[in-house]
């Protein structure tokens, strides 16, 4: 691809698809609603090309996956949804196992689990911050809020992550 | 003490004035020096998270290639489990609400108050193209099967749009039922304020409004869209069909 060129989707998914399934795991916490985010934004990332500028395509992806984070969870707490007991194809798609699972998850493990536990404001900006490497102005204009908001709320995401991991990681903890 | 500069500090987001003051302060407090360092613990622990391997296959095809039909995720399919169940009866409609929903950017959503009264005026006067509406072309095919009116659902009749606004005219008989759709999400505070009630349709939040000529009005929310439904009182039952299906 030359300078210019906007990829295919194909491209975007060989090239990006590890990084935009990372977000939206690190965001969501768990497979299935990872997986759920990822089918979002391929659809969003699709539409988008058409229009995609050429420059920083991980920012771009960035930002679709966490613009449709926010919005599954808007949509979340005002509709409160009941798991439906029988969810065949959540067991079926991606026949991953368990020892698989172990194996991708079981080392940071803690991390996630802590993340998972930060309010959702503070959780989105420390992962664009800390897992996509965005800065603070690109956080503000992507989520429409004020660099200041951008940096209590990471400090803030972190101390909290600092206090839920002390027990496990003492050494990093709390000193 | 303005703790989050220790963040910023470490993300090198401090102006050159604030990271020497914030220095001179670390040199000075070793309390404060011990903050700073585990935070970079953790903000190291953060940045050394690994990748994730995607679920197998979930890139392979995930989109109907040029096409507005998408293979929308697990959870909005596990929440419309009566699609499976009334496919061959909705499955036109389904295609209708897949080009509808393609519309939608997927920017952040805003807030909507939808044009209630224009929209009981197009559907009591069967507007067409009027109010800057105009005919959705080609119009998607509506095979319903012969007994579909029996579960409430009917076949669309006509389908227009103005700027990001869908309206879908459903008929069978002397029966017409209208569905308007723009993306977005409703904004229940207005809605409230001109008369109605908030209720529940499908389980979720409706907002339900009858105007002097006894035309029901019905607005919910559907994957970042706002809908009104306007039709005759006599339609509720076909209105409550169309909520649980969408």
């Amino acid at each position: 691809m030359t300078s210019g060129d906007v990829p295919s989707w194909e491209a975007v998914a060989h090239e990006h698809g590890r990084f935009i399934y990372t977000v939206a795991y690190r965001l969501s916490g768990n497979r299935a609603d990872a997986d759920d985010l990822v089918q979002e934004v391929m659809v969003r990332v699709q539409r988008g090309l058409a229009t995609y500028t050429p420059g920083s395509m991980q920012g771009w992806l960035a930002r679709i996956t966490t613009n449709a984070f926010y919005d599954e969870t808007r949509r979340r707490k005002r509709r409160p949804t009941i798991p439906l007991p029988d969810e065949p194809d959540r067991v079926i798609a991606g026949s991953l196992g368990a020892d698989y699972e172990h194996a991708q998850t079981n080392l940071p493990e803690h991390v996630q689990t802590a993340l998972l536990a930060l309010p959702d404001d503070r959780r989105a900006v420390v992962v664009m911050c800390d897992v996509v490497g965005m800065t603070y102005d690109e956080i503000a204009a992507t989520l429409d809020i004020a660099v200041g908001t951008v940096r209590s709320r990471i400090h803030r995401g972190r101390t909290q992550l600092r206090t839920a991991l002390a027990a496990d990681y003492p050494e990093r903890g709390d000193k | 003490m303005n703790n989050d500069r220790l963040s910023a500090y470490l993300d090198g987001e401090l102006t050159d004035d604030e990271r020497r003051q914030l220095e001179t302060e670390l040199d000075a407090d070793p309390q404060f020096a011990a903050e700073l360092e585990a935070t970079a613990s953790i903000r190291t622990m953060l940045r050394d998270l690994p990748m994730v391997e995607p679920t197998p296959g979930i890139f392979d095809l995930p989109i109907a290639q040029n096409s507005n039909v998408v293979n929308l995720g697990a959870a909005r399919k596990r929440r419309r489990t009566k699609w499976a169940a009334t496919a061959a009866g909705v499955a036109s409609m389904a295609a209708v609400w897949m080009l509808i929903l393609g519309v939608f950017s997927g920017t952040s959503l805003s807030r909507v108050l939808p044009a209630v009264d224009q929209y009981v005026d197009r559907h009591a006067a069967a507007q067409e193209i009027a109010d800057g509406f105009e005919i959705m072309e080609p119009m998607p095919k509506t095979d319903m099967p012969a007994d579909a009116a029996n579960d409430g659902t009917m076949p669309m009749t006509a389908a227009f749009h103005k700027d990001d606004v869908m309206h879908l005219r459903y008929g069978a008989g002397d029966h017409s039922l209208s569905v308007y759709s723009e993306p977005g999400e409703a904004d229940w505070d207005a809605l409230g304020e001109r008369g109605g009630e908030m209720d529940t349709m499908a389980n979720e939040p409706a907002w339900h409004y009858v105007t002097t000529d006894g035309i029901d009005v019905v607005v919910i929310e559907r994957d970042d869209h706002v809908i009104t439904m306007v039709a005759a009182p006599e339609m509720h039952e076909a209105m409550e069909t169309m909520a649980a299906d969408l």
